[in-house]
């Protein structure tokens, strides 16, 4: 993989002395007025670069949150997605190529989520900064990898889903994330949210069909085991299978467990139990529908993945999803009182620019995919497993525990430096 | 031994709304023995898409899970056993690697041997990779240093 680049970090690093130097008594240097932000007009470096990888149906839609950019490359393994002839210097299939620009910032990652990890990794060795489409991974272990991968390179992350950003400015949020992030309930098992999800499904027996002719079905697979080509499997409807992402609990789950993950304060850490409630047993290729998955904290608190309308529900106690100070002793309420909201979260936008770690980052997000990749495996499995949030996995199930960490497809691994 | 009818209604439900009559029904196929598992495992079909194998495939991936649960090492050690017995012989590609991929969940050190020689096909070496490397230990380690 290409080093890190430095070089937009030194571009940005001059820019910023230069405004500073401008002021001081003994400038040396004229700085033209754009690079200051003055007249209007946008300074070069709050202008970032983008590359676009994966420029099928979801696209470039998520990057107005970067603000103002300039996209410099797209990248798809299947050239009727991009706009221009493969050039290998703004349309490309290969996005380790892409990485290799050194005049690009952030990398906006739209693939499938079977390629999400591979692809952040090389964004971030190469310094890059990255949005990534929810959800962020496959496999739990890949999240671990990433979240790595970020911290080490010092590179800026942000997922594709944004509620929690609101969520983070609402009272009531801020109050419920205090309470239980500094355990001032007698009980926090009271403590349940849903959070719902869409519920199709993928088709059961897909026959063999040509692969067409623009596209790179090796490369499309990637890390994925190799099965026969069928246009059920690619462009949108790979979300129904196993070998590519998790269905619709995790392809809409991530819109409402992210926020909820930050209200309840669980952005460290992850569910240690997860009760399914699904048809069964699963397809071995197709995911199939489900009614709901109980995740459980440690400290109690509960979130409960739904399958939709028509389903099986929920049959565990009831419990609240906000909890204010009326929830709390004497003591409780006093030491609520002292306690300081959270920091704001974040923007994309300003942790590009003041490298400082957006709201939605790798580690949250990570966290977020774990707890929907542990509903998933006890569906798939047919039980309730345990978790271990701090080793990162299942406890007491070899089978279960196999699906936390999936081999890929040679060449294509996690590299070991980022796991564990 | 179940009859092929017998097994063909003890499946045919597939998936279930509850796990409780789908692994009632997983437990009578184990119950049954090897030769039902067989049995079971052909007629899961020959090609990756056949339709008619839609509801075996059902049965053998949950009989991958039901036999993995705590306390069912002996059950577990017998579909994982027959399964790899069926790596030999005249067995499609495509039923051979669908059969690898259960291994990958429910195969231990002992399935390792019979893994280790489709690695040797070319068709089925990449699948058989991703078996080994998830059981993993000397054996699965062993078999995969010279790939």
């Amino acid at each position: 993989m290409a080093e890190q680049n430095t070089n937009t970090v030194n571009r940005r690093g001059f820019l910023k002395a230069s405004a500073m130097a401008s002021t001081a008594a003994a400038a040396f240097h004229v700085v033209p007025s754009n690079c200051l932000g003055r007249d209007g007009q946008v300074p070069p470096s709050n202008t970032v670069t983008t590359a676009l990888v994966g420029c099928g149906r979801r696209g470039a839609a998520g990057l107005g949150c970067v603000g103002s950019h300039k996209m410099i490359a797209y990248c798809d393994v299947d050239t009727s997605h991009l706009k221009g002839e493969v050039d290998n210097k703004t349309y490309f299939t290969d996005f380790r190529r892409v990485m290799e620009k050194k005049d690009l910032d952030v990398v906006a990652i739209s693939t499938p989520p079977h390629w999400h990890a591979l692809v952040c990794i090389a964004a971030a060795e190469a310094g890059k900064d990255i949005f990534c489409e929810k959800p962020m991974t496959k496999f739990i272990a890949e999240g671990r990898a990433v979240a790595n991968a970020v911290a080490k390179h010092k590179v800026m992350f942000q997922i594709g889903t944004f509620k929690r950003f609101s969520n983070s400015r609402s009272q009531g949020h801020i109050e419920n994330h205090k309470i239980i992030k500094h355990g001032l309930l007698k009980d926090a098992s009271d403590v349940l949210c849903f959070c719902g999800a869409r519920n199709r499904t993928g088709q059961t027996a897909l026959e063999e069909q040509p692969v067409p002719s623009t596209l790179d079905y090796d490369f499309w697979l990637g890390p994925a085991p190799y099965k026969p080509y069928n246009s059920a499997r690619v462009h949108y409807s790979n979300r129904f299978y196993w070998d590519y992402e998790g269905g619709d609990l995790t392809n809409f789950g991530a819109h409402s467990v992210d926020p909820w993950q930050w209200s309840f304060a669980k952005d460290e850490t992850s569910p240690v139990k997860a009760r399914p409630c699904a048809p069964w047993p699963q397809h071995p290729d197709a995911v199939g529908a489900f009614s709901w998955v109980e995740l459980t904290y440690e400290d109690g608190v509960r979130m409960v993945i739904n399958g939709g309308k028509g389903k099986k529900k929920y049959d565990g106690p009831k419990g609240k999803s906000n909890v204010n100070k009326n929830d709390l002793d004497e003591a409780g309420r006093k030491k609520l009182a002292e306690l300081p909201d959270p920091d704001p979260l974040v923007s994309f936008a300003d942790a590009v620019r003041t490298r400082k770690q957006a709201g939605g980052n790798a580690e949250s997000s990570h966290r977020v995919c774990a707890a929907m990749h542990l509903a998933n495996i006890a569906i798939r499995v047919g039980r309730e497993i345990q978790y271990d949030p701090e080793k990162e996995q299942i406890i007491g199930d070899e089978e279960a525990n196999r699906l936390v960490n999936i081999p890929m497809r040679r060449p294509w691994k996690l590299p070991e430096q980022y796991l564990g | 031994m179940l009859s092929l009818q017998e097994i063909t209604d003890l499946i045919k439900g597939f998936p279930a709304d509850d796990y409780e009559p789908a692994q009632q029904a997983c437990g009578k196929l184990v119950a049954a023995g090897p030769k039902t598992i067989e049995a079971l495992i052909l007629m899961a079909g020959s090609k990756f898409g056949d339709k008619e194998g839609v509801q075996p495939k059902y049965a053998v991936h949950a009989l991958a899970s039901y036999v993995c649960r705590p306390g069912a090492e002996k059950e577990r050690q017998m579909f994982a056993e027959t399964l790899a017995g069926q790596l030999d012989g005249d067995n499609s590609d495509d039923l051979k690697a669908f059969i690898i991929r259960q291994l990958q969940l429910c195969g231990r050190e002992q399935e390792v041997p019979a893994l280790a020689k489709t690695l040797k096909a070319e068709a089925l070496k990449e699948t058989t990779v991703q078996a080994l490397t998830a059981i993993g230990g000397n054996a699965a380690d062993k078999a995969l240093s010279g790939v």
